[in-house]
């Protein structure tokens, strides 16, 4: 048998096993040597078929056992063949270790022998050549549309970007990938939102409303609508607590109002009650017929809410002011007044509470009429003549 | 090549939501500058104008100007299928016969793609000319939208009046009249809340609710409503997009029959 091993190779062996008594495992030797592991391995076997009577080597065994697939560190030639006896299917035996027969190291040793020897990243590629096995290239790739099979593995690797390797152009072919050409956008985050924010044209417009005219309350209010802000009044504590009230309440009758005609059910609940409390129900029903007699109406609800003379004032003023859309007025002021009584009196006066239920339903027919009264004049009559004009009339083509 | 990257898919939602219910085909004219759209109901009356900004992208390229002929309810089933906070990817070659949606989503590992056959669509490109308008209405965008909303159940007509110091909108019908009247306020500390009323010459217009009522379903994409109006002319309704960009409206008035 002829030496297949160099000089150079013997020669480390040599020092390494017998001069340092230092265990030589066949990766080391590839790795110091800079010689391909299957090399390595004919070396080290033929050195220690050589010098069997200074050298021990253990060996490799893979295959299948019952257990399935099996690898197997074999301490000694001596072992090896008790220890093939477990194999049920041998694939490879390959020496893997040589050291003094006099240094005597176990399984264990030996096999941790290898993990003395850091990895060195950098290397990669040395370690490649002398027949560390390459797996699927990992590239570090987004989600790689339309990829071969090999881009599921690449998923893992997607964080690692400092790799990025420009992304393989999509193929129409069926694949488990995306058809376009597609890149996760995941990376760009940061840089995305930034851009967004920083570009924002949105234009603050504090500036112009500073030089249009703010005021709000101004008395003349040239569309011809005559309802008197109720800010203004709000100056007046009372007032102010009882248009806080009336809000929600007012609601609720419009509700009632829109939907449809809602009065028959409130009627007779009312008029259930209004028997318990018969003398107040004159009253009320003085109330109702004084309201559509636009002036009283408001005086007495007023005056039946312990109102003070302010308010009455500011009423009697608007009215004397505007008679005709004082109409509009009372019919939306009204309910909330009397409702007020009905909140503010609670504490005293049922009977007030039940007699406002029998206006709500007059009042919408109420407010209809003025309305038709007031406006249909000027605007009713053009809103169904009115036609709709095209586009085409004011846009030429290009 | 184009390909349109939106940080979210909801800016795109919203305007194709905008849009869909009175134009249903419109191209989608994509530039190195941006995504602009022209189009005009089937009656003429109303005419839509969008323009999606370069930086309303997160990253936006198109190397070559090119038209999507884009069926908007199929766009939107499409657009519906990504998330919110999907990241949304326009895709299309120069010369495209489809164009690809992509949505991904930024936590799970799942990334949709959605391809939308185009079609080609005539359109009439009208000219718009910059016209000086004699009222310019800034007010909260949600606040048009519910006078709209309100006046629609009285009418199909609403008619707007400025004057110096308020604006009146009015809707009369057989069953009643309703009127809103807002007067210009200025709100310090929400400016978007504030009503601006800027006023050359008084106007007394009237439109049609049941277009109104397709221009707010944009109200979502602007906390503000822009409104330009001149007798006898088009109004615009216009909707500024904070990142950059704007859906317009134009509605044209309706006029008393002898006029």
């Amino acid at each position: 048998m002829t030496m297949s091993a160099s000089q150079r190779e013997v020669e480390y062996l040599a020092t390494q096993i017998i001069k340092e008594e230092k265990p030589v495992t066949l990766q080391s030797f590839s790795r110091e040597l800079d010689v391909h592991v299957h090399h390595s391995k004919e070396v080290l076997l033929e050195y220690y078929q050589k010098n069997k009577d200074k050298v021990t080597a253990s060996f490799i065994i893979t295959g299948k056992s019952s257990k399935g697939i099996v690898v197997k560190l074999s301490h000694s030639e001596s072992d090896l063949e008790q220890d093939l006896a477990n194999f049920t299917e041998i694939h490879t035996i390959h020496v893997y270790c040589l050291h003094l027969k006099k240094i005597s190291l176990t399984n264990s040793e030996l096999a941790f022998e290898e993990l003395k020897h850091p990895v060195d990243a950098s290397r990669r590629e040395e370690y490649f050549k002398n027949g560390l096995i390459k797996g699927p290239v990992v590239k570090a790739v987004k989600l790689q549309p339309g990829a071969q099979p090999i881009a599921k593995r690449d998923a893992p690797a997607r964080t690692s970007t400092k790799a990025a390797t420009p992304p393989v152009e999509a193929k129409p072919v069926k694949s488990a990938g995306l058809t376009s050409s597609y890149v996760s956008r995941k990376q760009n985050n940061d840089k995305g939102t930034g851009k967004v924010n920083t570009l924002s044209n949105y234009t603050s417009r504090k500036g112009e409303a500073k030089t249009i005219p703010t005021k709000r309350a101004s008395e003349e209010s040239s569309t011809g609508y005559q309802y008197k802000s109720r800010k203004q009044d709000a100056k007046q504590p009372k007032e102010r607590i009882i248009v806080s009230n009336s809000n929600d309440i007012e609601e609720d009758f419009e509700m009632e109002d829109e939907d449809s005609v809602p009065a028959k059910p409130i009627k007779s609940n009312s008029t259930d009650l209004e028997k318990l409390f018969d003398d107040d129900n004159f009253s009320d029903i003085d109330v109702d017929e004084k309201e559509k007699t636009e002036e009283p109406a408001t005086v007495i609800e007023e005056q039946s809410t312990k109102e003070t003379k302010e308010s009455e004032d500011v009423s009697s003023k608007a009215i004397s002011e505007e008679p005709v859309q004082t109409i509009t007025e009372t019919a939306s002021e009204e309910p909330e007044e009397e409702t007020i009584q009905e909140i503010d009196e609670d504490g005293y006066i049922t009977t007030i509470k039940k007699s406002n239920a029998p206006p709500k339903p007059s009042r919408p027919a109420a407010r209809a009429k003025p309305a038709a009264e007031t406006k249909v004049a000027p605007k009713k009559k053009t809103d169904g003549k009115k036609k709709q004009s095209s586009l085409m009339n004011f846009f030429p083509k290009k | 090549m184009l390909e349109g990257k939106f940080d979210e898919s909801t800016l795109l939602k919203k305007i194709v939501d905008s849009v869909k219910d009175c134009v249903k085909l419109c191209n989608f004219n994509c530039t190195e500058h941006g995504i602009t759209v022209q189009a005009v109901d089937d009656s003429r009356v109303l005419l839509v104008s969008l323009l999606v900004g370069q930086t309303a992208f997160s990253e936006y390229r198109c190397d070559r100007d090119v038209t999507l002929g884009i069926d908007l309810e199929s766009f939107s089933k499409i657009i519906k299928c990504g998330n919110n906070e999907d990241y949304l990817t326009l895709l299309a070659e120069d010369s495209p016969d489809s164009v690809m949606t992509i949505f991904e989503d930024k936590k799970k590992e799942r990334v949709s793609e959605y391809s939308l056959k185009l079609m080609n669509i005539d359109s009439e490109f009208l000219k718009i000319d910059d016209m000086e308008y004699d009222t310019v209405i800034n007010m909260p965008s949600s606040e048009f939208a519910k006078i709209v909303r309100d006046l629609k159940n009285l009418s199909e007509s609403l008619n707007i009046i400025v004057t110096k110091d308020s604006v009146k909108f009015t809707s009369e019908g057989e069953v009643g009249t309703g009127s809103v009247v807002l007067k210009p306020y200025t709100d310090m500390d929400k400016p978007e809340e504030s009503v601006n009323v800027h006023l050359d010459n008084p106007v007394d217009l009237t439109f049609g609710l049941k277009y109104l009522n397709d221009i707010i379903k944009a109200t979502s994409l602007s906390s503000t409503i822009t409104i330009k109006l001149a007798d006898k002319t088009p109004a615009l309704f216009e909707y500024k997009l904070d990142v950059g960009g704007y859906l317009r409206f134009y509605l044209a008035p309706k006029f008393d029959e002898d006029e």
